[in-house]
């Protein structure tokens, strides 16, 4: 799936934007990065992207598509958090389930098919035979897992990512970047993350848009941006600059 | 692409993806018009015919007037009494661990789940003369039933909780190390008390009794049974409304309950503002 | 030497006499001349007949209100709009303000006299004196205790769940009835048993809306003021033994609550 985004504004309470006119398209596929420092306004643009907020102006076209003004419910695009968001009265099963559960009669799967589904994507985030578990006896790794398995269950037309690995330690979200990137290509579905964290954006993502103040400052893939960042802003933000310190783990 | 927004989209939609606005906003302010706006409006069209030389007339009636002076002054004893008492149960429930004291904590709700007038006819089974209380105090020749004591022991009962349950979060937040470090300091136990604990502690008591004192300017139930209800001397307010409206003399009832409302909503406030007040001094402080 | 057997002396003491006593008179008048006339006393067609419209009252208040709760709390939590604070602090008055002047209010405007019963009577609809009266005044005094409950709880969990249920999919029911609600469960709960509770004792109020007709209008707390005044004291005791017990189920009821989900708000 590929989607374009034209021209999107957002501004809270009527005061300064939050976005500013951004048009940015993501192709069929694609893992593209958004990149920026808290405030740039990444988050907001995907949950614009989600449908989980409305945006003052704009519009977003998914396949040809119009899908501005189509609830978040009826986008089907799988959406990780970063606080993973997992249901803590439901077990791990029902958790990655619970999409397939709430279809419309006419398309839910039976039973057992849920079931089986259900069975297939734990295999696939390494954690066949704990679907009795609950979240809260998960490690945060097993968590975020969880959440992409959940996100993936109702076969999305677009994967969102909102700083997915924030919450965890350094060796685990080594591991758990490479596993997504993984899982997106094994899919093949098209993904969107959301990252402060410029490492984390260069390493997963196929394009780089790094944000500032509501506007795409520069996009391109990590090496385009390495060879020629845009803007002083984009060159100190990505530690290019002499006396940039590493980030890089 | 035309919109159609209507106001209540404008509201709302920009900020929340969430489903249901219209509706629950919509039961939850006719319901709230219904059962609480309309009938406040009504006391307060009500007042408004009335005019204030009535409205005095009714209010500087000796008879209102002494049902007043019994009600402020029963609820005040009865507050003292549970400010006091509150504090001392609510330390106890905190600081000591002893046989019982979970039912002694589940206990104090009792009078919240008691229906009035169950406790008030078992407040007068208890102190008339042939109770169990009453007849151990009829031979020193004191009387609580039917009497101003009794009006006491009955706004007492009903709103103990309030105290007990407003101080007890606070002794729970206290840092036993400062006591100690003030014991260290050389200070009594005694001083320690009146210079440490009891400013921490001063909001839950302001909240406590104040609301103590609020609910029993307004009890009912509880009390008619064992006031005795003679006016001038043992009728409350809440009664003398009672009386006024079984005489449809609506504008007097009202002037009444007008004054009483007036009272508790000011009390309430007052409450707020000090109550908010002391935890910035107390924070401010330290 | 210590303060602490003193204070626990005066603590038990004070609780004994102040809260304990009152109650053991009630059983020990009722139960006094033995259980048949206490029986006897509680099957009584007036008393029975108080005992079933204060079932009525509890069962038609209770369910507004928790709907009623429900609605307010969600439109709180989940949403910001104009004149929010102010229906807070509506929802909230009830709390401050005392049975009688409550009971007086609903009469002067659903009376007969009043603008809304003065409408409402040439369709012969009565509101007051009747069981839409208690309805009423029983809805006002017990209308905070969901909210109350719920409200803080809904505000604090779950916003996140319920983004992540409608982007999987579930319709604005399905959320509700698969994240929110069992996140508010226990507080719900909680707030009817307190509704409850409220909405079968409450006395001033009713009393001044109930119209007093004999084994008609007469909610079991009023039938114990009747009785009692009829001199009837085993009959207004043995009545009283049915609200008291409610009143300890109550109360067993909010500790074992408080047992399995130990997060509450403030009491009542």
């Amino acid at each position: 799936m590929s989607l374009e985004i034209d021209r999107v504004s957002k501004s809270f309470d009527g005061k300064s934007a939050v976005l500013g006119d951004v048009s940015l398209s993501v192709e069929d596929g694609e893992f593209l990065a958004l990149l920026g420092p808290s405030g740039s306004g990444k988050t907001t643009l995907l949950n614009i992207i989600s449908g989980l907020t409305a945006p003052d102006r704009g519009k977003l076209v998914l396949n040809d598509e119009d899908i501005t003004s189509v609830p978040a419910a009826r986008r089907r695009f799988g959406m990780v958090f970063q606080s993973y968001a997992l249901f803590r009265h439901m077990s791990v099963a029902d958790n990655i389930g619970f999409g397939l559960r709430v279809m419309d009669r006419a398309e839910r799967p039976s039973k057992a098919d849920r079931k089986a589904r259900v069975e297939e994507l734990l295999a696939m985030i390494d954690m066949a035979g704990l679907g009795d578990r609950y979240p809260a006896q998960l490690s945060g790794g097993q968590r975020q897992r969880v959440a992409m398995a959940r996100a993936l269950a109702i076969s999305p037309r677009l994967l969102l990512l909102d700083e997915p690995f924030s919450a965890l330690d350094a060796l685990v979200r080594r591991d758990l970047r490479r596993s997504v990137r993984d899982l997106q290509q094994r899919v093949g579905v098209t993904a969107i993350l959301v990252t402060h964290d410029q490492a984390e954006a260069f390493e997963v993502a196929d394009r780089v848009a790094v944000m500032r103040d509501g506007a795409i400052e520069q996009i391109g893939t990590p090496d385009e941006l390495r060879a020629r960042p845009a803007t002083p802003f984009v060159e100190s933000f990505l530690g290019l600059g002499p006396t940039a310190p590493d980030w890089t783990i | 692409m035309p919109i159609l927004q209507t106001p209540l989209d404008a509201l709302r939609r920009r900020r929340s993806p969430f489903p249901g606005f219209g509706l629950t906003l919509g039961v939850s302010v006719t319901f709230v018009t219904l059962i609480v706006l309309l009938p406040l409006a009504g006391l307060g069209w009500q007042l408004s015919q009335l005019g204030l030389s009535d409205y005095l007339a009714v209010m500087s009636d000796e008879r209102t007037l002494a049902a007043l002076r019994v009600t402020i002054g029963a609820a005040a004893l009865a507050t003292l009494v549970n400010g006091l008492f509150g504090l001392i149960l609510a330390w106890v429930l905190v600081r000591y661990r002893f046989f019982g004291r979970s039912a002694l904590d589940a206990l104090v709700d009792l009078p919240f789940a008691l229906p009035t007038s169950v406790a008030g006819i078992a407040l007068v089974a208890l102190y008339s003369k042939d109770g169990w209380i009453g007849s151990l105090i009829a031979p020193l020749g004191l009387q609580i039933a039917y009497s101003w004591w009794g009006i006491v022991i009955a706004m007492t009962f009903t709103s103990v909780p309030f105290a007990v349950r407003a101080i007890q979060p606070l002794i729970e937040e206290l840092d036993p190390d400062e006591e100690a470090a003030a014991w260290t300091l050389g200070a009594s136990r005694w001083q320690t008390f009146i210079s440490i604990v009891l400013p921490k502690l001063s909001p839950g008591i302001l909240t406590g009794t104040g609301l103590s004192f609020v609910r029993s300017l307004g009890e009912f139930g509880a009390v008619i049974f064992i006031a005795g209800n003679i006016p001038y001397q043992t009728e409350i307010a809440s009664l003398l409304i009672m009386i006024r409206l079984d005489e449809f003399d609506y504008p007097a009832a009202s002037a009444i309950a007008g004054t009483m409302l007036a009272l508790s909503l000011v009390l309430l406030v007052l409450i707020n503002v000090a109550q908010t007040r002391l935890y910035r001094r107390l924070e401010g402080g330290s | 030497m210590s303060a602490r057997p003193l204070l626990i002396a005066i603590a038990i003491l004070f609780a004994l006499v102040v809260i304990v006593m009152p109650v053991a008179v009630i059983f020990a008048r009722a139960f006094a001349e033995g259980f048949g006339v206490w029986l006897a006393a509680v099957s009584e067609p007036e008393t029975r007949s108080a005992i079933m419209l204060t079932i009525v009252t509890a069962l038609i208040v209770v369910p507004i209100n928790i709907v009623f709760g429900l609605c307010a709390a969600w439109a709180i939590a989940r949403f910001r709009f104009p004149g929010r604070r102010v229906l807070l602090v509506l929802i909230e008055l009830p709390f401050a303000i005392s049975p009688i002047v409550a009971g007086l209010c609903f009469l002067l405007v659903y009376g007969a006299y009043g603008p809304v019963g003065g409408a409402l009577q040439p369709y012969g609809i009565q509101l007051m004196f009747n069981l839409a009266g208690i309805v009423l005044v029983s809805l006002f005094v017990t209308c905070p205790f969901v909210v109350r409950e719920v409200l803080p709880v809904l505000s604090v969990a779950g916003e996140d769940e319920e983004r992540a249920a409608l982007t999987l999919g579930a319709s604005g029911w399905q959320m509700f009835r698969f994240v929110t609600f069992p996140n508010i469960t226990w507080p719900l709960v909680y707030g009817a048993i307190l509704a409850t509770a409220r909405a079968i004792g409450e006395f001033g109020a009713v009393s001044v809306v109930s119209g007093a007709i004999r084994g008609q209008t007469m909610t079991l707390p009023l039938q114990i003021e009747l009785l009692y005044n009829d001199y009837n004291t085993t009959g207004a005791f043995a009545a009283a033994t049915v609200l008291a017990f409610l009143a300890l189920i109550t109360l067993v009821l909010r500790g074992l609550i408080a047992l399995v989900h130990p997060v509450r708000g403030a009491a009542t």
